[in-house]
């Protein structure tokens, strides 16, 4: 007969990690754990183009990272001057990419891609009334941005005088899905945990315009913080821990096919066993440096998503009513500055709306750009976001 | 004293849509008591009622051979009329 040594207890895959399936009782768990906010390091930051990275600390459950970015910019225009583009400040974290236990990626998205996620699940967060420079006009609404942050020059803005600018914003990366169930967090606790997190920053060419000698030079850190629960240990002496089995995905993708009239953008990625969230996107367009697209009836006609043949479940008249109905969700107008669009399926009720990437075949947005608008290399980027179980797909 | 819990919602009464689908994806089952440090039955043919480990085997080899000789060889007697057939030079 073929040995047989030894039985192991019944176990649950958390995220790759086995965990004894009776110290899965999320009740439990949220009587007993505490909120830990974690200093997971300050790191002079990597430059233009540059990067930085954090192996996280193993310990507790991880449902968010929060990262600062506080420096000082120096503009010196010489004989030339100085302009900065659409992509500052945001997109300055031109890739936040967070890697948890071998599922490689399961946020990768530019900065601007972040902030508008936080406004989107957080719509009691709201940028109104917060003043900011964009195209050299002051704004106040649909800045994503903090009272608390400043961006040092205007975004999008040319002839940036001389100066030395105080430089501080923020992104969260949105670990978990939902920072009150914990739904997507990372069980973080044991050595075999892997979590890496790595913001790769934009170049000095995509950020800023130069003529003649003029120079930018941007020197700063990077500080991350993490939020985290603890472990508790339950009156029998195991370990408590939730539901960790989910994974919580953000993905950006990006692709070049545009045109005038109506376009079929097909969404990467799907797959069975997924449920798609949401999904924003955002053209930019012109030539260097590119601009991102209003969200409005001028360069927007119908939009919507779509899959099989022909279903189109939700169709918007133009760019105005998607806008409209977008900061009716979100409190905050976010297609007005950057552009954004969102289809949404989670924002009022999930368990209604979410979509099965398992039954809908061949998802797309459907993006009708209007005839008036004068397309030079435009570029759509669009950032998925998905739940799922460990191991359904990533 | 009155218990107080906090209800969480599972995923597929939070988000439905692929949680919703039967057969979900077997990370999310408890896994039974599992034998480790030894060979997949599968993988020694012990599954076999033809293996030589299987108890089954033998029952049939022995029932053969029972069940074999006696259909070479029957004897039946009714009264005083004795009828017999064999096989062989017998």
């Amino acid at each position: 007969m073929p040995a047989v040594t030894a039985t192991t207890g019944p176990v649950r895959y958390m995220q790759g990690i086995a965990v004894p399936a009776e110290s899965v009782r999320p009740p439990e768990f949220f009587a007993r754990t505490r909120r830990r906010t974690f200093n997971e390091g300050s790191q002079t930051w990597g430059g233009f183009g540059g990067q930085n990275t954090w192996e996280l600390k193993k310990s507790d459950i991880v449902a968010a990272a929060v990262i600062r970015f506080t420096g000082s910019l120096v503009t010196l225009k010489g004989t030339g001057a100085i302009g900065s583009t659409a992509r500052w400040p945001y997109d300055m974290a031109k890739a936040v990419r967070f890697t948890a236990n071998g599922a490689s990626n399961v946020i990768n998205a530019s900065g601007g891609k972040l902030k508008a996620r936080e406004v989107m699940k957080k719509s009691d967060l709201n940028d109104r009334g917060v003043s900011q420079t964009f195209a050299g006009a002051t704004v106040t609404q649909g800045t994503l941005s903090a009272a608390s942050e400043s961006w040092g020059v205007g975004s999008n803005t040319s002839n940036i005088a001389d100066g030395t600018y105080a430089v501080d914003v923020y992104w969260v990366v949105p670990i978990a899905e939902d920072e009150i169930d914990l739904a997507g967090a990372i069980f973080g606790a044991t050595s075999s945990t892997d979590l890496t997190l790595q913001v790769d920053s934009e170049t000095a060419a995509n950020l800023f315009t130069t003529t003649g000698t003029a120079a930018v030079t941007l020197t700063g850190s990077m500080q991350v913080t993490t939020i985290k629960y603890s472990v508790p240990i339950g009156a029998d002496g195991q370990i408590v821990v939730p539901d960790l089995s989910l994974f919580h995905s953000y993905i950006q993708s990006a692709t070049t096919a545009l045109g005038t009239g109506e376009n079929e953008v097909r969404l990467i990625g799907q797959g069975a066993g997924k449920t798609m969230l949401r999904t924003l996107f955002q053209i930019w367009n012109g030539s260097t440096p590119q601009a991102p697209l209003v969200m409005n009836d001028t360069n927007y006609g119908k939009l919507a998503w779509r899959y099989g043949s022909n279903e189109t479940p939700d169709e918007y008249l133009s760019g105005g009513v998607l806008r409209k109905l977008n900061e009716r969700m979100y409190n905050s107008d976010i297609g007005a500055v950057w552009g954004y669009g969102c289809m949404d399926f989670a924002n009022e009720n999930a368990f209604r709306d979410a979509v099965d990437m398992g039954t809908t075949s061949d998802l797309r947005l459907v993006i009708n750009i209007q005839s008036g608008v004068t397309l030079t290399s435009p570029r759509i980027e669009y950032a998925q976001e998905t739940i799922f179980q460990a191991g359904a797909g990533s | 004293m009155p218990t107080s819990t906090w209800a969480v919602p599972s995923p597929a009464a939070k988000y439905g849509g692929a949680f919703m689908t039967p057969g979900a994806p077997a990370t999310r089952d408890d896994t039974p008591l599992v034998q480790i440090a030894g060979p997949a039955p599968e993988a020694t043919g012990m599954h076999s009622v033809w293996h030589p480990n299987s108890p089954l085997m033998w029952v049939g080899v022995i029932l053969a051979g029972a069940v074999g000789l006696a259909a070479f060889s029957t004897t039946v007697r009714v009264g005083p009329v004795k009828a017999s057939a064999s096989v062989g030079n017998g």
